[in-house]
């Protein structure tokens, strides 16, 4: 630290000490190398600088123009999209009108499958009903039949002798002859 | 005064762009409110029917098992009075029958 303020103070003594003043000899000074040197470098720079300036003025003229041609494509999405947002309300009403005629369809199609079905429980329970009366008049059929044979049975016992028997013989084969 | 220029015409875009998308948003905030309501209105629409028709159908399976079950009982009972009244009519039947397998005079 102190080896530091020392190399400041010194420094600063030495800035001190200097004298500043205009020096006006010409030939001392270098001026008329210097003028040369400037129009020299003039000469020689002006082409590329002026060339320069031009290519950023093209690039300038050219980003102006890429920054019109964006404003221009913004402000034809902002155009599309209220136009859109004013036919919003087209497209609304036309997906309520699908809709309705959706849920009409539907509802129609559920209530046809539905009375298809019940027609086919009617039918179902029609036939059930056949069946049950079908089954009744045979169980009354078969009842009288046997019946009808068993007093039979009980009527001709003992009286099937052989006189009988042969009576009946006779009298099938003759209707078989008939 | 280009950069300014650049700049107010970026701006200018982006505003245009922004307002553009608050547009977009709006526009699909109602078409996506319109289709739900749509798929609301269908399916409120199949239920009703489906309610409808579940309920016509067990009306229908009761009607039904009724009528049978009633049908049934009625067929007993008329099964038992023909019963009963052939029980008397056997008789011509047994005549019926003896005539024909033995002919009428010897029945007689």
């Amino acid at each position: 630290m102190d080896l530091l303020n020392q190399t400041l103070n010194s420094f600063s003594t030495q800035i001190s000490a200097l004298e500043v003043s205009l020096n006006t000899d010409i030939f001392e000074t270098n001026v008329i190398n210097i003028t040369l040197l400037v129009g020299g470098l003039f000469y020689l720079l002006s082409g590329a600088l002026s060339e320069s300036l031009s290519e950023r003025q093209q690039k300038i003229l050219g980003a102006i123009q890429e920054s019109e041609e964006r404003l221009q494509e913004a402000e034809k999405r902002l155009t599309e999209s209220e136009t859109q947002l004013t036919q919003a309300q087209m497209v609304i009403d036309s997906i309520k009108s699908d809709a309705e005629k959706t849920a009409s369809q539907v509802k129609s199609s559920i209530l046809t499958d539905g009375k298809a079905e019940i027609e086919r429980l009617t039918s179902t329970a029609k036939s059930q009903i056949n069946t049950i009366e079908a089954r009744v008049r045979k169980q009354i059929s078969d009842y009288v039949v046997t019946l009808a044979l068993k007093r039979i049975t009980m009527q001709l016992e003992g009286k099937l002798n052989s006189k009988l028997q042969q009576q009946i013989i006779d009298r099938n084969i003759s209707k078989l002859a008939e | 005064m280009s950069v300014k220029l650049i700049l107010t015409l970026t701006l200018a875009k982006l505003q245009k762009l922004i307002k553009a998308d608050e547009i977009y948003k709006q526009y699909d905030e109602k078409l996506k409110d319109a289709r739900i309501s749509a798929q609301t209105v269908i399916g409120q629409s199949e239920k009703e029917a489906k309610e409808v028709v579940a309920q016509e159908i067990g009306q229908a399976r009761k009607d039904a098992a009724n009528l049978i079950e009633k049908t049934n009982k009625e067929l007993e009972a008329q099964k038992s009075l023909a019963l009963e009244k052939l029980e008397t009519q056997v008789d011509e039947l047994i005549q019926l029958i003896k005539e024909k397998l033995l002919g009428k005079e010897a029945v007689l």
